[in-house]
């Protein structure tokens, strides 16, 4: 059976808040149904590739972290393109989406991002946290909870590939924004952070059909259960 | 006569706020309404000392508030959890006499060290510990970086600091000022990788290169060095070392110290106390003489019964993922069968969901240590899918949402019941299971 590689971009300087989450989730179900897989750390130091990977994971990181990040993804700016063109999935949490987008600032400077997205990135010095439901666009009948503790937000754009519609809590732009996160090929980026994965079951197993091609047997009633009664207190 | 009548004011405040057992902070505040700059208008006979971290402060606070006290000298001191701006304004009036002076031979103040910015703007202290830097409860922090940030701003370039030599990131505060260095030597428990899932200085915090370890006392606690700018452990001042986990003796520069909360730690706390006494002028045998003698054990955990079965309860800081990783720590050092009772509830003050900082405490290590793990609290489902993840499997999860019936479930279990919750949840754990 061929081997599921997965690829978690620099977790020594983008983990913030439960971020392994989602790579934990993604092991126990591959494990649960027998399929071989590998999971490579990569960071300033290495070499990047995305050939072969099924599944390119960023999360979100301290704001100095990510500028320094930023340097080193930037080479790599035509290699991730064409990945994304060949349907490879990745999964971008918090700010880690600035990276994607075609610069973001702070006070102090104004940063390159790969220019995947019409977005330009603010971090400030406040902090905004809250609970976050969105409506799956794909599959309108899904509704997850995310939740956001992040110093940025993207300049209000014209949203042409979005993943979510916003229904409580804050979208992609200060005030009330109808949309959140971006969805492009296999590309999903959301500012939700943490195991997102983990708490919304529909979006795991969206995930891992796509990174094996099959359904995989889950037994997620007990995440599904956690999910409904989230989902119930929002009602 | 302003100042005269604020302060007569906030000590009114302060005298029915002891009388009724409750208002630590709310004199303090009070006055600062009414005086905005209050803080900046006291003297004072002695030092300050002020300690400030992510955890081990109150424990550090009070032991050395006791050394220096039981040493003979006068000490003003702020009482547990009152380590805001009201707080340490109420600990200030409550020590003063009518003309702001404070006859105190030593300040020691526990300061948030998200408020110390606030707290320092109108005084400064002489001394400043910093017990340890970590994410905490982002909620309510932000990240690390910000707290940084807001320490920077608040120590003024005179502050002597007595910092934690194990730790990366609050041994490179204000590295202008001068400075002595507490730290631990590798103990038997010591391990060559991080057994615990935050990690938050896996980069060098100056050059941002790959830090590599000698050893790890806990997260990112331990011996350090970056091999592409040269940071690294500093020369430690103030030594522990033969750390002996059975008896909890260790040695602080040669010098016997005896602890009754034997956890990694603890350790460091001690020696901390005892680094901070020796700056302040107290002898080093004096100083590990009387550390020996206080007791920790008290302050975050509680012995008694329940179905006639032993029971513990450990408490940990609010969404705060190396406490539990400290208490989890602790719960593996208890022998025999146990059954572990976690409750896990909405965010205090705010009730957000979020569960999200349950991913970074490494509940993976209480595998095949404990036999049944009791899920409570309003997020109880969301605590049992992290266990999942962890490795428990279903029959030896309970789901319990409420807890009024946390006691009859129990009663369903085996072994010695361990209790992990939160500092805000204690009481109403407690008062549903007596």
């Amino acid at each position: 059976m061929k081997t599921i590689k997965i690829l978690w971009l620099y977790d020594d300087l983008l983990d913030l808040y439960g971020d392994s989450g989602n790579i934990t989730i993604i092991e126990y179900y591959l494990r649960k149904n027998a399929i071989p897989y590998q999971i490579d750390h990569r960071s300033l130091n290495d070499q990047l590739s995305f050939t072969d990977y099924q599944l390119v994971y960023i999360g979100p990181g301290k704001f100095k972290n990510l500028v320094i990040v930023s340097q080193h993804f930037n080479q790599y700016q035509a290699l991730i393109k064409k990945a994304i063109a060949a349907q490879t999935i990745f999964l971008v949490t918090g700010n880690a989406r600035l990276l994607f987008g075609q610069s973001f600032s702070d006070d102090n400077d104004t940063y390159p991002g790969i220019g995947l997205f019409d977005y330009q990135g603010i971090d400030t010095q406040q902090v905004y946290i809250s609970d976050v439901i969105v409506q799956s666009l794909n599959d309108p009948e899904h509704t997850y909870y995310g939740f956001i503790n992040r110093t940025g937000y993207l300049k209000p754009y014209d949203n042409k590939y979005p993943l979510f519609k916003v229904k409580s809590g804050l979208g992609d732009s200060l005030g009330s924004t109808p949309f959140e996160g971006n969805h492009y090929h296999n590309y999903f980026g959301t500012w939700l952070l943490g195991p997102i994965l983990v708490k919304n079951p529909a979006l795991l197993a969206n995930i891992l059909t796509l990174m094996t091609d099959q359904q995989l047997s889950l037994d997620n009633a007990l995440e599904q259960k956690a999910h409904d009664l989230t989902m119930h207190e929002f009602k | 006569m302003r100042f005269i009548l604020v302060l007569l004011f906030g000590k009114l405040l302060a005298k029915i706020g002891k009388l009724t057992g409750k208002g630590t902070n709310l004199p303090g505040e009070l006055a600062l309404k009414l005086y905005p700059d209050l803080l900046g208008k006291f003297t004072f006979k002695g030092k300050i000392i002020a300690i400030t971290g992510s955890n081990g402060k109150t424990t550090t606070t009070n032991m050395l508030a006791n050394i220096l006290s039981v040493a003979g000298y006068k000490v003003a001191s702020n009482q547990k959890g009152s380590n805001l701006t009201g707080g340490i304004t109420t600990t200030i009036i409550s020590n003063a006499n009518l003309r702001g002076y404070v006859d105190a031979d030593f300040v020691v103040l526990e300061v948030d060290e998200r408020y110390s910015r606030l707290i320092f703007k109108h005084f400064s202290p002489d001394y400043l510990l910093c017990t340890n830097l970590f994410r905490d409860q982002l909620t309510r922090n932000g990240n690390v970086d910000v707290i940084i940030d807001k320490l920077h701003q608040a120590i003024k370039p005179i502050v002597k600091l007595i910092l934690n030599a194990n730790d990366p990131i609050s041994s490179n505060l204000a590295t202008a000022n001068p400075r002595v260095y507490f730290g631990l030597a590798k103990t038997t428990l010591s391990s060559l990788t991080s057994f615990n899932i935050t990690h938050d200085a896996k980069v060098c915090p100056r050059c941002y290169h790959k830090l590599d370890y000698e050893y790890f006392h806990y997260n990112h606690i331990g011996k350090y060095h970056c091999s592409h700018c040269g940071y690294a452990t500093p020369e430690i001042t103030y030594l522990a070392d033969h750390v002996d986990f059975t008896s909890g003796n260790f040695m602080i520069n040669g010098f016997l110290t005896n602890t009754n909360f034997k956890s990694l730690f603890n350790f460091l706390n001690v020696t901390a106390a005892v680094a901070a006494a020796c700056e302040l002028g107290v002898e080093l045998k004096t100083a590990t003489e009387i550390a020996s003698n206080f007791n920790i054990m008290e302050q975050r955990y509680k012995e008694f019964t329940i179905h006639d079965r032993p029971a513990l309860m450990i408490l940990s800081k609010n969404q705060n993922p190396v406490s539990y990783d400290q208490s989890i720590a602790y719960i593996l050092s208890v022998n025999g069968p146990k059954t572990l009772v976690i409750v896990v509830n909405n965010i205090n003050h705010t009730y957000e969901k979020d569960t999200t900082w349950l991913y970074d405490i490494s509940f993976e290590r209480l595998i095949n240590h404990v036999d049944f793990i009791i899920c409570s609290g309003e997020r109880a489902y969301d605590l049992a899918v992290r266990l999942k993840l962890a490795g428990f499997t279903n029959d030896q999860l309970i789901i319990e949402t409420q807890t009024n019936k946390l006691k009859s479930r129990i009663a369903e279990t085996a072994g010695t019941i361990c209790f992990l919750t939160e500092v805000y949840d204690a009481q109403t754990v407690l008062n549903a299971v007596k």
